[in-house]
């Protein structure tokens, strides 16, 4: 039997997200990281595109979570040296550096980093601004501990010279005489998330990077912008710490070069992330404030990225298609001057205040090396090779690999892939599920509901953080005379983990039958003491903050006093509140171990399989008489891998799956229960219990019409690409006497009714015409587009294609191609930007490349499952960037077309993430539900059915008799209906009337 | 005469048993070896010196390495604190528009006007002495100035190593 | 020739005996005469032979909606609360029912509190009804015996004058500014259908009141509500306040005082305001019953407007007309939530 453990190399966000996927659903998992904390790329990073949500804030959940997980075991400064074995059983050494601080007793007060002398180049800003030799990497790192450099460490490099540190630390925790560890793991499979590193644009001269200081990388400005960055989110420019006005980013710097010393392939994220820049920026700004992008082809084709541009534009950031030919200084003060020619061939002179390199990603050097020590296969740019079919496998079995490290990619790509990688690890380990995590277990939990409360107060010193300013003291000796406290004590920093323990000790020394912390933000800490509470065997929700440090003191420094007397309330008010609160039961919804899959297209069949692989039954429904979908209509892959064998085969592999059954004809016609228990009813009157559902419906081609119909529907010699993808396939000799051939680009996509990019048609397109020219190398084929999205590797195909003598003629919304026919022939005309002329061509055949639009039924089938449906009619993923296969609602996923427009492989991909998404719940035989739930009283009830209206997860019905109930597995505490009942007839347990009116008699006290 | 050998050579595919090289390149490695002795103690009065990349020598034969053994060699002759660099340079360089017969050709108007991105590229180093090793920038680089008002000397690079040549 | 008003009666006793005899409903809700002049008083006729006791006058102030829920409940089969659901159809009762009851009667459907299809709407087309307070103002210090109605003057007749006197001018405030006077549920039509009634801006009192300082406002109410007992016979004549235990009358906690405390009754009103605000169809008689008079349904004039400005909401219009509190798009004006971005004081920048 394959181990029940699991190794991921890399902590960015596809690490995490594969180590929380794998740990989840019952794996041990081995996370190595080689720097000294997890994070990666994305805890860099200012805001994300296109939620402008903050990085740090959706990614530190994670991490926090990765960090404190029972069945993660997380290897900071640690690689992966050597592995051996087969899918099942490899022997893996991973050697450890040493920290020179133990994190047992670190508790990250920063004395040592205060203290160190040495500076040092600060790597994580960039190199903008220093750190010291003892250093954090960032404020919100996991695991929070500091470090020695040993690079740059005094006593490291030096014994007995300096020191400080160790003098310093109250913890005791320096130990200069750490060494290396390694450490032998066998494990089930392998997981590669080692990331990306990004092109350095020195030997670029022209761009003046590393002589003019205003010339900065896309990643420097990201931490300039970074309210954790050197200048603290205040926005400066290097040269003189002067706010810039005008800002120029230049797109394609060391990506898309075949001239230069940069790479071939398209970055993919660098469009968007100019752009994201470019609208954060002038956020950033007071006044006013321009923003110009210089760019070759603007690439938005991700969900949302298309109209995040139309706002940029609409916002005032202005587009210039043209290639800057160098940076020169304007003025002495480090203004920068740019030479660049218009579209009309003008030539023009531009003034901005810093400039901006859109620089592209690369491999890791130390991440080839690592795939040679594994012996993976790299392609021609030395990304880890993956297979066309199964995007995260590499030429390894049992290895795999996901993010970045196999393709420029974005992070919802990277985030699906990793989910993808955990199903494929899974699917191996399956047999070992729960064989080697272990459970935490907790100490009985003591019933105190008839005791009077006896309430710990620990108010905490957060270092300095809040006593710099509160009288921390002062507020636990108030405390202490509070009605009902039986203790009260100060903290230095009340979440290290020695605190901990002690209050863990103290609870049941006390007899302590409620507590309140003083501190931070509940948002951060409120699960860590809560776990605490369990440990010592007292109900988790017998719990409150006092949150004296981000409402408090960070926000009146300036007035202590009234910060003290601020603290007190916020105390008392707690105290209060924990009083009259009760036990809170760990609400649980059992689990119906099986899958639901709607949609039998590729999509649809991989998870079907990859939850089937695992030992879970699964029924495919399908509507229409046989599997594989629109796949069967595509011709092949940019690659140049035909679909119709992978799609057969597959077909065979699902309908031989002793796992799985096949519904044909058939759709949904009644969904009723939630996660852990749906029940389905069929068209054909049968019903199917089950605890998951996935829905992959696919999509549809849009039918050209109106000014994008262009003759299609009248003329036979115009085409769609699926059309022309039929004529491939049958090898029809017609299109060898094809003379001239001229594609239209966007045929239906990114216009006002239909605002977004379907992603797929420009990699369609070009492969096509690449193949007519195979066909006929005396073609001449012309492709009108607007801009040109084969973005990654498919850029290369883009490159075939132009040396191949492709004409690529560019058009706006203000020149659409007009076509008509005359005389037999065909006519299109169409203007050249580039001669600024008029241009006519007789084409013998015409293909339109249509938008890709959800089906029609995807709204209705969504609310059966009481999901969502974007403007458009894509499904409503419940998070763009950090969960692209889930919804708000439980227990339900998407893949495939139904969420936006892919490729195949990318189709696989996240068909992949969204099984082994599920597959977490169904590895349960229960799942936990929300504890602070609603709760009616009947008798104060009207039947009125507001409260069923505002519930956004439709946990609340009317009953037989017409009075409100809800259903608490279903209910997530939120309090809507709470607020609008006029008959106070609902409310939050442990959040009811009583607690909210003692808290406020407590502040007017 | 050095690109049209090199590229001919390249485009009809000719068979040869010799090298092509700028002697340039020559300068430079003769000094670094010493057998080119030379030393710019001789700019007494800090005469300071910018340079031409021409398009034939540098960006569409040779590329950056003759380009930065150029700015070596004039390091050495006229003194390293005495060398202004151009922006953009070397492989990016501006051309002069003095080239392909537009000396010769007799539109002057034009062959100035295109010219004036090089002037002005000059102009705002502030240097004394143009060196221009390629007898079209030369003509052209001359020109420039004498049409536009710019106030260095246009010369060859020869000149000032036998200034600088150690006797 | 008989008065408007008079066929109206007739039509309806001939109407609810009908419905009566053939058993369609099992009750008819609307009015009888009232023991004092100007006065009528909500009736429930069960029996066929009853319906003669039913009248329509110019003094039908009283909404019977608010007396439908429990009217319906009457009529069912007695049942315990655990008893099992009775089977089949319940029985029906007809309701009489202007342009502002109709609407309360959709409001009621929309908040369950009444299944639409155990609802017979007897629909009137309202004229306007008679405010006695505006009549008694008319002659002061002397009792009125008697009001003889024409279709556009009252006889007002006392111990010793009779006088003549316009209709209209007597009018309650809340339908003269009435803009839908026909009732938007029918399922029986008596008497002619009264049009839509155009009025420029049926909010003119709310408005005079809103363009007036802080102080004056404040002033106005004060005054207004200095004088209310706290009988809640407002709340008690409304047909929107069903709660089983009303807020008022809550004591844990106790939301607001029972007292006659200024600062407790003002509260009240202008919470009950809030309750009602968007379900309110101005039906006036939250005023009519106060026993001291007060204009409180100004105070629901007010937030109706508002209801219909920012949201375009009115009350009851339709059985699938939007509820204000449980419709959101994503254009809904914010400007009262956010009123300015404030800089963040430099203080605070600096002193970190």
């Amino acid at each position: 039997m394959s181990n029940g453990s699991v190794l991921v190399v890399g902590g960015g966000i596809a690490g995490v997200q594969a180590a929380l996927d794998l740990a989840n659903s019952g794996f041990l998992v081995h996370l190595v990281e080689r720097t000294t904390a997890i994070g990666g790329k994305m805890s860099q990073l200012d805001k994300t595109f296109p939620t402008n949500d903050c990085s740090a804030c959706i990614l530190s959940p994670k991490l926090v979570e990765c960090g404190r997980h029972f069945n993660i075991n997380l290897l900071t400064l640690a690689d992966l040296i050597a592995l051996e074995g087969e899918p099942g059983s490899f022997k893996a050494v991973v050697r450890q550096r040493p920290r020179y601080i133990d994190p047992e007793k670190c508790i990250a007060c920063g004395l040592c980093a205060e203290k160190c002398p040495k500076k040092v180049s600060n790597d994580f800003n960039m190199g903008i601004g220093e750190r010291k030799a003892a250093y954090l990497s960032y404020p919100q790192a996991v695991p929070l501990k500091y470090a020695l450099d040993p690079e740059h460490c005094i006593w490291i490099n030096k014994p007995g010279r300096c020191g400080l540190c160790a003098k310093v630390c109250q913890a005791g925790a320096i130990n200069f005489d750490e060494t290396a560890r390694e450490y032998i793991l066998e494990v089930g499979s392998v997981v590669l998330a080692p990331g990306f590193s990004r092109f350095d644009p020195s030997p670029l001269d022209f761009t003046g990077y590393g002589r003019l200081p205003n010339v900065v990388t896309s990643m420097e400005f990201e931490r300039l912008l970074s309210p954790s960055g050197p200048c603290m989110g205040h926005l400066e420019r290097p040269s003189d710490g002067q706010e810039p006005k005008r800002i120029a980013w230049l797109q394609c710097i060391g990506s898309r070069d075949i001239n230069r010393v940069g790479h071939p392939y398209c970055s993919s994220i660098c469009c968007m992330f100019a752009l994201k820049q470019a609208v954060i920026a002038k956020e950033h700004a007071h006044g006013e404030f321009e923003s110009s992008i210089f760019y070759m082809d603007m690439r938005t084709h991700g969900k949302g990225f298309e109209n995040y541009y139309n706002r940029a534009k609409e916002d005032g950031v202005r587009f210039h298609r043209a290639r800057v030919h160098s940076v020169i200084p304007a003025d002495d003060s480090g203004s920068l001057q740019l030479r660049y020619v218009d579209e009309l061939g003008k030539v023009n002179f531009a003034e901005f205040d810093m400039v901006v390199l859109s620089t592209g990603l690369q491999v890791y050097r130390h991440t080839v090396k690592l795939a040679e020590m594994l012996g993976l296969e790299l392609d021609a740019d030395n990304f880890i090779k993956t297979d066309s079919f199964n995007p995260v496998a590499t030429s390894r079995p049992g290895i795999y690999v996901c993010g970045a490290a196999s393709e420029p990619k974005d992070i919802p790509q990277s985030v699906m892939e990793a989910s993808a990688a955990a199903a494929e690890a899974g699917r191996i380990m399956a047999p070992a599920r729960w064989t080697e995590t272990s459970k935490k277990v907790y100490p009985a939990e003591m019933n105190i509901h008839a005791q009077a409360p006896r309430i710990g107060v620990f108010v905490c010193h957060c270092g300095i953080n809040i006593s710099s300013v509160v009288d921390v003291e002062a507020v636990a000796a108030h405390a202490k005379n509070l009605d009902g406290v039986v203790f009260s004590q100060c903290n230095l920093f009340t979440c290290s983990q020695d605190t901990i323990n002690q209050m863990v000790s103290i609870i049941k020394e006390q007899g302590l039958n409620r507590v309140v912390v003083a501190s931070c933000s509940p948002r951060t800490h409120e699960p860590l003491f809560q776990e605490t509470l369990r440990d010592a065997g007292l109900n988790k929700f017998l719990f409150e903050m006092a949150n004296i440090r981000d409402q408090n003191s960070w926000v009146h420094q300036l007035e202590p006093e009234k910060a003290t007397a601020k603290a007190k309330d916020l105390v008392a008010m707690a105290v209060a509140r924990v009083r009259s609160e009760g036990a809170l039961p760990y609400n649980t919804v059992p689990v119906t171990k099986s899958a639901l899959v709607i949609g039998g297209g590729v999509t649809g069949m991989t998870a079907a399989l990859s939850m089937a692989e695992q030992n879970y039954p699964v029924i495919l429904v399908e509507q229409s008489e046989c599997l594989g979908g629109n796949g069967r209509k595509v011709y092949r892959n940019w690659k140049g891998d035909t679909f119709l064998p992978f799609i057969n085969e597959l077909t065979a592999r699902v309908t031989t799956h002793p796992q799985i059954s096949v519904k044909y004809n058939t759709e949904i016609s009644e969904v009723t229960g939630s996660v852990g228990k749906f029940i389905t009813t069929f068209s054909d009157g049968h019903s199917f219990e089950h605890g998951v559902a996935v829905i992959a419906v696919g999509g549809q081609a849009y039918q050209p019409e109106e000014e994008w119909q262009f003759l299609h529907g009248i003329d036979h010699r115009v085409q769609t690409l699926l059309e022309l993808d039929q004529r491939f396939m049958e090898e029809d000799a017609g299109l060898k006497e094809v003379k001239q051939a001229v594609f239209i680009h966007c045929v239906g996509s990114r216009i006002p009714e239909r605002p977004y990019c379907s992603r797929v048609c420009c990699t369609h397109a070009i492969d096509s015409a690449v193949k007519l020219k195979e066909l006929n190398p005396e073609m001449d084929i012309y492709m009108l587009y607007r801009d040109i999205r084969t973005y990654g590797q498919r850029e290369r195909l883009y490159q075939e294609a132009r040396a191949k003598g492709i004409i690529f003629v560019c058009y706006d919304l203000d020149h659409l191609p007009h076509v008509s026919e005359r005389d037999g022939r065909l006519l299109v005309h169409a203007h050249d930007p580039i001669i600024d002329a008029n241009i006519s061509i007789h084409p013998d055949l015409l293909v339109l490349a249509t938008a890709i639009q959800p089906r029609e039924q995807t709204g209705s089938l969504s609310k059966f499952f009481k999901c969502a449906v974007d403007s458009q009619g894509f499904l409503l993923e419940a998070h763009m960037k950090l969960r692209p296969v889930d919804f708000a609602t439980e227990g339900v996923f998407l893949a495939g077309l139904c969420h936006y427009p892919k490729p195949m492989e990318e189709a696989i991909a996240q068909a992949k993430a969204a099984a082994a998404r599920a597959a977490i719940i169904l590895a349960y035989d229960a799942v936990p539900a929300e504890s602070v739930t609603a709760v009616v009283t009947p008798a104060k009830c009207t039947g009125c059915g507001l409260c069923v209206e505002v519930c956004a997860y439709h946990a609340v019905s009317l009953d037989e008799n017409g009075i409100s109930v809800v259903t608490t597995s279903m209910c997530k505490g939120c309090g809507a209906c709470v607020a609008g009942c006029r008959s106070d007839a609902v409310s939050l347990k442990n959040i009811g009337n009583e607690q909210i009116m003692a808290a406020v008699d407590a502040a007017f006290m | 005469m050095l690109y049209a050998t090199l590229e001919g050579l390249k485009r009809f595919n000719i068979p040869h048993n010799f090298n092509v090289v700028s002697i340039i390149t020559y300068y430079a490695q003769w000094i670094r070896e010493g057998r080119l002795k030379v030393d710019s103690s001789w700019n007494t009065e800090g005469l300071k010196f910018t340079v031409q990349d021409p398009c034939k020598l540098v960006r569409q034969s040779l590329g950056d390495p003759v380009a930065d053994d150029l700015r070596f060699v004039i390091k050495q002759v006229c003194g390293e604190e005495n060398f202004i660099d151009v922006w953009p340079n070397k492989s990016n360089n501006y051309c002069c528009g003095g080239g392909g017969g537009a000396l010769q050709a007799g539109f002057t108007d034009n062959r100035r006007q295109h010219g004036r991105m090089k002037f002005e590229q000059l102009q705002t180093t502030g240097a004394d002495v143009v060196i221009t090793p390629c007898h079209n920038c030369h003509g052209q680089i001359k020109d420039l100035a004498e049409h536009y008002g710019g106030k260095w000397q246009t010369t060859h690079l020869w000149n000032w190593i036998v200034k600088a040549l150690v006797k | 020739m008989p008065t408007i008003n008079k066929r109206i009666s007739e039509e309806i006793r001939a109407q609810a005996r009908k419905l009566l005899e053939e058993g369609e409903v099992a009750a008819v809700l609307g009015y009888g005469a009232g023991s004092l002049p100007m006065t009528v008083k909500p009736l429930v006729v069960r029996r066929p032979e009853d319906c003669s006791k039913l009248i329509w006058s110019a003094f039908c102030v009283l909404n019977l909606a608010n007396y439908l829920p429990a009217a319906l409940k009457s009529v069912e089969p007695p049942r315990g609360p655990r008893d099992p659901k009775h089977e089949g159809p319940l029985p029906k009762v007809a309701i009489l029912a202007t342009g502002c009851w109709s609407r309360n009667i959709v409001v009621q459907i929309q908040e369950h509190q009444v299944a639409r299809g155990r609802v017979v709407v007897m629909g009137v087309g309202s004229r306007g009804m008679v405010s006695r307070r505006k009549v008694e103002a008319l002659f002061p210090g002397l009792e009125i015996l008697a009001v003889e109605e024409g279709d556009h003057e009252l006889v007002v007749r006392g111990a010793d004058f009779a006088e003549t006197i316009n209709r209209w001018s007597v009018v309650r405030d809340n339908c003269q500014s009435c803009t839908h006077p026909d009732p938007v549920l029918v399922d029986l039509r008596i008497g002619e259908p009264v049009s839509e009634r155009k009025n420029p801006n049926p909010f003119k009192q709310v408005e005079e009141i809103e363009q007036q300082s802080g102080d004056e406002r404040w002033a106005w109410f004060t005054r207004e509500f200095s004088t209310c007992i706290r009988c809640y016979a407002c709340r008690n004549a409304c047909p929107l306040c069903y709660c089983p235990t009303c807020f008022v009358d809550d004591a844990k906690p106790q939301w607001v005082g029972k007292s006659l405390d200024a600062v407790d009754t003002g509260l009240f009103h202008v919470l009950r305001a809030y309750h009602c605000a968007g379900r309110c169809t101005d039906c006036g008689t939250c005023e009519t019953v106060c026993p001291m008079g007060i204009n409180m349904r100004l105070l629901t004039k007010k937030l109706n407007k508002d209801v219909l400005n920012l949201y375009n909401i009115e009350a009851g219009m339709e059985p699938d007309s939007p509820l204000p509190l449980t419709t959101y798009t994503m254009d809904d004006p914010e400007k009262f939530i956010i009123t300015e971005l404030t800089p963040v004081p430099r203080a605070v920048k600096e002193g970190k």
